[in-house]
């Protein structure tokens, strides 16, 4: 069998082949010409194993995608079971409509690049193009009314982060010196960011959201079933834009005990004794957990358990406002758009990404690079698309669906 | 500079080679200055960075835990061996995407380039697990820390992808599931976790990053959040994270435990089932980092028991290495000499992971050195002499060049002093309770670190030694011959090194295991193929493998 004797070894560059011999296997590896069409790896050995490895790969990939939203629904999860007030309150803010629209340009867009494969499939060069512009085109929908939705959001100051308008009051003047207060000139007046200035806000906010357009039909815009509509007469703020509410009164502290327990009797044990500085300047390690400032992080909705301020709703549908809100929830609310543009916004990136991919789909089948036996790349892409369609199926009833 | 735009798994290798290389010197820098630092109580060191001389301290151990986590451990063995010996392993011509192999290795640089941006600009000193609120406070430069691990996790997650489609769909045909080497079910478990748990990972870093750059409160519980919660995502990766580390490490020790015995592995099933069961339950038992975090005693007595139950399957290797070892014509070489290392510093590791599971005493055991003691005898005293032996023992496959033996004898030896003297002492000083991650300590621990950090003196040289050792075969090393060890797996049935399409003949499956077809060869020092009626007249060769070099029908009786 082995008919080669040792080399010396400082001579050959390298050890010869242990196996080497004549006859035996074909020399495999030098051999180009005959490997394969063009679009064959030179480390696969057939089409099907490409395309069963390409395929393999793919879906690991959005393995790894679904994890990585799976971190995401999970902190949504956490908040939305331990803050629920916060949730249900803002959710009002998210336009049902518009994302429902999303919702079917996404489904429409995945059922074109379904059909897109399987022109690929057929060889149908000229449908599969049409179909993966039709997807493109999904896709550019879609990002466009998020634009649109983003927009109002800004537009109402319902920032990410310190701009947001519910941020805690204390910690926004801190904001305010940076971004405002240091474009001043010396003579002008500093503006610093009250309690009084921000519940004056919410509650022109409040206004339009709430009671948009009163008495209008379900395709308006921020419609409110009749059943969930809030009384203006249970506000505050009495009449309308025109008509500023009376100053309310100048303190950082939550409203008056007696107020409360107007509007809620079963705070009457919580709010019998002054409370703390809502806003959190000087809060200490010891003032978490206490009953004023509401636990952090366990959730207290646990079964029947009634604690003060935090009582589940037991599938009765409340409607929050500003006033019902318990006091520990109210310096949580910008927390819930935190996690509304993150899982909103990490989904459009993976939407942006996705017409990338689509894109560069369309400029090589417009070169006719695909058909009944290349096709790997579309079906692949195809993949991703759905995932990510299949991600916005699950963000929108968690986001907007939360009534 | 046709290296950097190379698909050749080969090379892509071999760069991970030099980068983690580059890195590991860079966090052996920091624990060397960290040690100095502590072999007196109060000030050592100049205070050239940092606030004060603590906070420069703190600065140290952050840098050192960080970049030896993200930029060295968890890429070592799969990116550097895994890669090379891989495709391989399984007889193929290379990974099953090459270009995404190569990206993933761009990631890498991109990751250690933030890395090294944060160590000029501002520092890091939160500690490598950037626990919330400190993290979102401190001045030093979180966010450029948190993007590099995040490019990193990529690097991990690509390398994983790669790794799975490669293991299903490019063996031969005739290599079943139970015919690969086990350093595949070993690769294949470490890149199931890699894709589940890096992206968790990716997530807890960027709501990280915008929780710092915008203040927002997710975490910080000023401003309504929950710190805990930062913890368990964290630990929901971090803790399989480890197991990215050891998984390949237990592979590779399989490999040269029998290779070194010449003597099949005893088990290669339950060895092949551990190594699976071991990355299921590594996601589990994340809870036992934060026992003392105010979880509720009822979840922390399941962290403790699954946490457990992940000692059976990491025993099973054990014992089954042992049984290998047992009647086998062991032949001491450096990478033998490492992994036998390898079983005795992992079982301590392990052994004194049990402490840790165990709830009262992890109570007294938590934040002091006997925590720091455990995992640095799991991720240094085993990873990474796994490493080292893995290195060693497919030196002669990469470079086609020989080491010096008897230098490498020498560097195990200081190494393997080194290690202990260093670590093995903070078992001791942790349990009588010097806490970890503090610049200063009471005296009556100043022995402690004195002995501790002259260990890490001569750990340091045992490690230039090996690096020497390397450079040495490299440039003026004699010929390795294909196969110098005598094993059956597929690299050693081609050159060393490999052409560049690995095989010029299409290998096909062999019991990676048998190594009676193999004989000794004076004159090239190395084992050739035996020839049965040469060499034996009375061997058959058949237990329905093909002998190598035959085609693949079974082989005729030689009697």
């Amino acid at each position: 069998m082995s008919d080669h004797e040792p080399p010396a070894p400082q001579d050959a560059p390298e050890t010869p082949d242990p196996h080497a011999q004549g006859g035996g296997g074909s020399a495999h590896g030098h051999d180009h010409e005959h490997h394969g069409p063009d679009h064959l790896a030179h480390h696969f050995d057939s089409l099907e194993q490409q395309t069963e490895a390409n395929k393999l790969g793919m879906w690991a990939c959005l393995v790894t995608e679904v994890l990585m939203f799976g971190g995401l629904f999970l902190a949504y999860a956490v908040y939305r079971a331990n803050h629920f007030p916060v949730f249900e309150y803002c959710h009002w803010f998210l336009d049902t409509k518009l994302g429902a629209i999303n919702t079917v340009v996404l489904l429409a867009s995945s059922l074109t690049m379904a059909l897109g494969v399987r022109a690929a499939q057929l060889g149908q060069q000229k449908l599969l193009l049409v179909m993966l512009i039709a997807t493109f085109m999904g896709g550019v929908g879609f990002m466009g009314i998020k634009s649109v939705e983003y927009s109002s959001k800004f537009s109402h100051e319902l920032w990410w982060g310190q701009g947001n308008l519910y941020y805690p009051v204390a910690k926004k003047n801190a904001y305010y010196d940076k971004t405002v207060n240091e474009n001043l000139g010396p003579d002008q007046p500093r503006q610093a960011w009250t309690e009084a200035d921000r519940t004056y806000r919410i509650y022109e906010l409040e206004n339009y959201y709430f009671n948009y357009k009163k008495g209008v039909d379900w395709f308006t815009p921020h419609y409110i079933p009749p059943e969930y509509r809030v009384d203006p007469k249970d506000y505050a703020y009495h009449g309308g834009p025109a008509d500023p509410p009376p100053a309310p009164a100048v303190s950082v502290t939550a409203p008056s005990a007696s107020a409360r327990a107007a509007a809620d009797p079963q705070d009457d044990a919580q709010h019998a004794a002054p409370q703390p500085v809502v806003g959190l300047a000087g809060m200490t390690s010891s003032d978490i957990g206490s009953p004023a400032y509401g636990p952090s992080g366990v959730s207290t909705a646990l079964g029947d358990v009634a604690i003060e301020g935090l009582e589940p709703d037991h599938g009765h549908r409340t409607h929050y406002t500003w006033d019902t809100l318990p006091e520990a929830e109210r310096e949580r609310v910008h927390i819930f758009f935190q996690i509304y543009y993150a899982m909103t916004g990490l989904h459009g990136i993976h939407v942006v990404v996705g017409m990338g991919l689509i894109g560069w789909l369309i400029f090589r089948a417009a070169a006719g690079a695909f058909g009944p036996t290349n096709f790997d790349a579309v079906e692949i892409v195809g993949l991703y698309w759905h995932l990510v369609d299949l991600i916005w199926i699950f963000l929108f009833p968690l986001l907007y669906l939360i009534h | 500079m046709s290296w950097l735009l190379t698909l050749d798994h080969k090379r892509i290798g071999l760069m991970y080679m030099g980068g983690v290389c580059l890195t590991f010197l860079l966090g052996g820098v920091f624990a060397v200055l960290l040690r100095t630092e502590l072999i007196w109580g109060g000030q050592t060191l100049p205070h050239v960075f940092g606030n004060s001389w603590e906070s420069q301290y703190n600065q140290m151990f952050t840098l050192h835990g960080a970049v030896m986590t993200f930029l060295f451990i968890i890429p070592a063995i799969p990116a550097v061996i895994g890669n090379f010996a891989l495709p391989l392993m399984l007889g193929a011509k290379d990974v099953a995407f090459p270009r995404l192999n190569l990206m993933s290795l761009y990631c890498w640089f991109g990751g250690a380039v933030f890395f090294v941006w944060v160590l000029v600009s501002g520092g890091l000193d939160t500690g490598w697990t950037f626990y919330t609120p400190y993290s979102t406070t401190t001045s030093t430069n979180v966010p450029a820390a948190t993007l590099g691990a995040f490019v990193l996790g990529f690097s991990s997650i690509l390398t994983g992808v790669n790794f799975i489609a490669s293991i299903h769909m490019l063996r031969p045909r005739d290599m079943g599931w139970f015919k690969m080497p086990l350093l595949m079910w070993a690769l294949y478990a470490t890149a199931v976790i890699q894709i589940l748990a890096t992206p968790v990972l990716a997530i807890t870093l960027l709501l990280l990053f915008a929780e710092r750059i915008m203040q927002i409160g997710i975490f910080d519980p000023a401003l309504g959040g929950d710190p805990v919660l930062f913890q368990h995502f964290f630990w929901f990766y971090s803790h399989p994270a480890v197991y990215i580390m050891i998984l390949p490490a237990l592979g590779v020790t399989s490999e040269i435990i029998s290779v070194f015995s010449r003597k099949h592995i005893f088990g290669y099933k339950f060895i092949a089932f551990s190594s699976i069961a071991i990355a299921l339950f590594g996601f589990i038992v994340w809870g036992h980092h934060m026992f003392t975090s105010g979880q509720s005693v009822y979840i922390n007595a399941l962290f403790s028991l699954l946490t457990m139950s992940v000692a059976i399957p990491s025993a099973i290797k054990v014992f089954n290495w042992l049984a290998t070892m047992w009647r086998g014509s062991i032949r001491l070489d450096t990478p033998m000499l490492y992994a036998m290392g390898f079983i005795w510093l992992f079982t301590i590791g392990g052994l004194t992971g049990l402490f840790l599971a165990t709830l009262n005493t992890d109570i007294h055991f938590h934040d002091t050195y006997f925590v720091v003691a455990h995992f640095h005898y799991v991720m240094v005293g085993s990873t990474l002499f796994a490493f080292l032996g893995g290195m060693y023992h497919w030196f002669p496959k990469m470079f086609g060049k020989m080491y010096d033996e008897r230098h490498g004898k020498i560097a195990w030896t200081l190494t393997f002093i080194g290690f202990n003297l260093t670590f093995f002492i903070q078992f001791i000083a942790g349990s009588r309770g010097m806490p970890r991650r503090y610049a200063d300590f009471l005296p009556q621990f100043h022995w402690y670190h004195v002995i501790s950090t002259l260990g890490s003196y001569v750990l340091a040289v045992g490690l230039f030694w090996v690096l020497y050792n390397w450079i040495q075969g490299l440039r003026k090393g004699p010929q390795a011959p294909a196969n110098p060890w005598g094993g059956n797996s597929l690299e050693w049935h081609t050159n060393s090194p490999p052409p560049h399409l690995n095989f010029d003949r299409d290998p096909h499956g062999v019991d990676p295991y048998r190594y009676d077809d193999w004989k000794w060869d004076e004159s090239i020092q190395g084992y050739v193929i035996r020839d049965p009626e040469k060499d034996d007249p009375a061997y058959t060769g058949a237990d329905g493998d093909p002998l190598p070099g035959e085609p693949a029908t079974p082989a005729e009786s030689h009697h």
